[in-house]
């Protein structure tokens, strides 16, 4: 039933009039979602080139970070206890999970390539920021888009997912 | 019976948007060493949302001015989420003053610390001031100076512990 329903939703594409005519809302909220995963996509790819420009991979930019974030919270908070047993004593494998991963979640779900993954690994990075001291309200907002992202076949609406997944349809990544 | 084409220009098209991407982003690095932090500044920028601050203000001997504890509070809920736009402003005007809530202590008869005034204080890392209704402060060196640019005292980061104990 859902397969069903993903399908008549990826058949609407959201540039034809036609299709505004025949589901005006349907076409809507299909033009909504993907003007935000692209937003969303270059939210992601800026942060990433913040990351490079900042020099995360090649210096201890992140364990600086977090060691002056430490003092700013609850000291017996989860953060903290996350913080120093876990994140500065891995901080450069961390650094390089952060910039990287930062870039892919930005290109695929600029690209709409692998956009539930892209998503699913968005939501990963908006968790683990929360619970590394840097919780804030508005990573409750970018939470929601990204499972926006994940729930819908955002990737087939508009994206290489579409002809990816007409090519290899069984394949888990372009669903 | 005809196939479908394999989609190689898109993915060809994606490949060069990604290493693109990357040179962008490797270009321009930054020097590692950190220059001093402006006061109430963050890593990244200005204060973090969820961050309240306190800054102490003594006047200098010559002043007749008592001293003052700013309280600047952090944002709202609201005020939180709000910033996922400034954070794209961000994108095409990289510095902009954050604007927040500030309590403004005066030292009381009973030598603690007396609510004075709430105001709007605006962090400003462009013109390094945090600017207030009765003065403004330098980030760079604390300097407290009045609405007329005299500079009479010099405040400091203090922890919230000092607004429930005595006044200097």
């Amino acid at each position: 039933m859902n397969d069903i329903a993903a399908s008549q939703a990826s058949s609407v594409d959201p540039l034809r009039w036609a299709s505004f005519r025949t589901h005006p809302m349907r076409s809507l909220g299909i033009v909504l979602v993907l003007f935000n995963r692209w937003v969303f996509g270059l939210f992601y790819i800026f942060a990433a080139i913040n990351k490079f420009r900042g020099g995360y991979l090649f210096t201890d930019k992140l364990r600086a970070t977090l060691q002056a974030r430490v003092p700013e919270l609850p000291p017996d908070s989860f953060a903290v206890t996350y913080i120093e047993s876990f994140i500065i004593p891995l901080y450069v494998p961390i650094s390089w999970l952060i910039a990287w991963g930062e870039l892919a979640a930005g290109v695929g779900l600029l690209l709409g390539l692998c956009t539930r993954w892209a998503a699913a690994f968005a939501l990963f990075f908006i968790v683990n920021f929360a619970i590394g001291g840097f919780y804030d309200a508005s990573l409750i907002v970018l939470g929601a888009i990204a499972v926006l992202f994940i729930v819908t076949p955002s990737g087939r609406w508009m994206g290489l997912d579409r002809r990816l997944h007409a090519r290899y349809p069984g394949s888990i990544w372009f669903r | 019976m005809p196939t479908q084409a394999p989609s190689y220009s898109l993915v060809r098209a994606a490949l060069i948007g990604l290493v693109s991407c990357l040179f962008a982003a490797m270009l321009p690095a930054q020097a590692s060493d950190e220059a001093p932090r402006p006061l109430l500044a963050a890593t990244y920028g200005e204060l973090c949302t969820t961050c309240d601050a306190y800054l102490l203000c003594e006047p200098t001997t010559s002043s007749a001015m008592d001293a003052r504890l700013l309280h600047v509070h952090k944002h709202t809920f609201w005020g939180q989420i709000g910033t996922i736009w400034t954070w794209l402003r961000h994108l095409f005007q990289p510095v902009r003053p954050d604007t927040r809530h500030l309590t403004v202590y005066q030292p009381s008869d009973d030598g603690r610390w007396a609510v004075e005034s709430e105001a709007r204080v605006t962090l400003d890392l462009r013109t390094l001031r945090i600017q207030f209704p009765a003065g403004w402060i330098d980030r760079n060196d604390g300097g407290w100076h009045d609405l007329l640019d005299q500079r009479i005292g010099v405040c400091r980061p203090v922890g919230p512990e000092v607004s429930s104990g005595e006044s200097p």
